[in-house]
């Protein structure tokens, strides 16, 4: 059910000043995001996409405009704002390399505040949900890239956040694996109603994923349109095509077999 | 409380998981140990004047003192925030309901934990095996909790003096040369070098009321004056650690205010 608009941004401006002269990372943006809503921020290297994500998420300071997440200022109540989102940075990691998942889901779990009473059975739930039980004790640095992303995306729902914030989550995965991220995405969107932020270069995310696309360069909002129309931003023709599976359906498909 | 406990436990728990590092690092202890006592045993053969200023065990336990802080590890606070800074790492911990700060000083202690512990334990074993128990003018059991209330709040104090050297890194983008000269005066004042009993009398001042001999007071607490020196050094670490939070609190603002990481 889509109801109130969960992210509110206005005008962001992000600037990083630099020896050799100001860069404008994000110019002036503005959108908003309602409840239950899956949307993808995409667009080329040094668009904005990540800044964009990380001033949501109360990690930057903007130069300018104002950025509402559940109502409140990720930057100003920094706490409160953390403590209801999940995030995943598809580059960096917050697992602990020498234990298993689970010591690291417990001490994720201990810092967002869960009940003592509740956290086994948290942790419990989440390694099902994430297909996690079969490796929760070997020690991290022993895991495959796309174990590692099922166990990090595991540590940012353990308090069960109302926005899931990704950025490029596929980064670096192998078809299979990204095809499990896809699917373990589909479920909290659909099951969870979970509003899920994505950035990534993937289209094959977007297209499994969200609902609606927000296209920026040069850190301007260039299109923001549901992701099954944005083919009608450039098609002058129309055409009707017919294919077969694509190459990484059929590489899916070889794998599993 | 609670979580900054299970925060060192588990960090603790990840260090401990390389157990050869620990076992080696304190070989490295008692060898750093014994060849100092050696040193220190030949220099004061060499000038039999120095025992009026402080008696040979007193200057064994101070430096065993120095050494089993050491391995503590404190000064990786610094360290600590430059990765952070410089990877861009920083935004992981920044996405937590634990401050930043917080989080580098339960992940230090808690990578310095077991070693703490084992050098502590082979530090006590190894000075009263060689010299016996220090002089101090008091009972032992007030001598004990002296060094433990010194102990706990000088490490306090050496975290502030850290964080602010590492927060500097948010201007300065490498915080080294900062960590370099901090980490040195504590050396030098908290007596690393020569114990700060030989000093001339206005440098030993100077260390025992500053913010750096401060922060290496358990050194201190291994003199013989120990108890006559208690009050003035509990309230020269006292105020030095409110001074410093209220500096933490002011530089961290603007610091993580600035913080830049790019895509």
């Amino acid at each position: 059910m889509m109801s109130l608009p969960v992210i509110e941004v206005k005008n962001l401006k992000k600037v990083f000043k630099h020896k050799n002269g100001d860069f404008v990372a994000v110019d002036g943006v503005s959108f908003s995001i309602k409840q239950g809503e899956t949307v993808a921020l995409i667009g080329p290297n040094g668009a904005g996409k990540s800044t964009t994500i990380k001033m949501l998420t109360g990690i930057l300071h903007p130069t300018s405009g104002e950025v509402k997440v559940l109502g409140l200022s990720p930057q100003k109540n920094r706490k409160e704002v953390v403590a209801q989102i999940g995030a995943v940075f598809g580059q960096r990691s917050s697992l602990l390399q020498n234990l298993p998942p689970r010591d690291t889901l417990s001490l994720f779990a201990v810092m967002y505040g869960l009940p003592k009473k509740e956290i086994k059975e948290r942790i419990s739930s989440l390694e099902k949900m994430l297909d996690i039980v079969s490796f929760s004790d070997q020690p991290i640095r022993t895991l495959s890239l796309g174990q590692r992303m099922r166990v990090e995306i595991a540590c940012a729902l353990i308090h069960n956040p109302k926005i899931l914030f990704l950025d490029e989550p596929s980064i670096g995965l192998d078809i299979i694996a990204k095809q499990a991220l896809r699917e373990m995405l589909q479920y909290l969107r659909n099951k969870h109603n979970m509003t899920i932020f994505l950035t990534s270069h993937d289209v094959g995310d977007i297209e499994a994923i969200c609902d609606r696309t927000i296209i920026v360069n040069h850190g301007r909002i260039v299109a923001d349109e549901p992701t099954n129309e944005l083919y009608k931003l450039i098609d002058k023709e129309k055409h009707v095509e017919v294919r077969g599976p694509s190459l990484e359906d059929v590489l899916v498909k070889i794998y599993k077999q | 409380m609670y979580k900054g406990f299970y925060f060192i436990y588990i960090i603790a728990k990840n260090s401990v998981e390389q157990k050869k590092r620990v076992i080696f690092q304190m070989a490295n202890h008692v060898i750093f140990l014994l060849f100092s006592l050696y040193l220190y045993k030949h220099v004061y053969e060499l000038v039999p004047g120095l025992k009026d200023k402080l008696p040979f065990a007193n200057a064994v336990w101070s430096m065993s003192a120095y050494f089993m802080v050491f391995w503590l590890g404190v000064r990786n606070i610094e360290r600590r925030f430059r990765e952070d800074i410089q990877s861009g790492n920083i935004e992981m911990y920044l996405l937590r309901p634990i401050g930043y700060v917080w989080q580098k000083v339960f992940v230090v202690l808690g990578q310095g934990l077991y070693s703490f512990i084992s050098a502590t334990i082979l530090s006590v074993a190894v000075s009263y095996f060689v010299v016996g128990l220090p002089e101090i003018n008091t009972t032992f059991w007030f001598w004990i909790l002296g060094v433990l209330i010194i102990l706990i709040l000088s490490q306090v104090l050496t975290c502030i003096i850290f964080v602010l050297s590492g927060l500097t890194g948010f201007w300065l983008e490498n915080s080294e040369p900062v960590h370099f000269l901090v980490s040195k005066l504590i050396m030098i004042f908290g007596g690393a070098w020569v114990p700060v009993a030989f000093f001339p009398k206005a440098l030993q001042l100077f260390a025992q009321f500053s913010p750096f001999g401060g922060s290496m007071a358990v050194t201190f607490t291994m003199y013989p004056n120990f108890p006559q020196q208690f009050p003035l050094l509990l309230f020269n670490i006292l105020f030095w650690i409110i001074v410093g939070l209220l500096l933490v609190r002011f530089v961290s603002s603007r610091a993580f205010a600035k913080l830049a990481v790019n895509g």
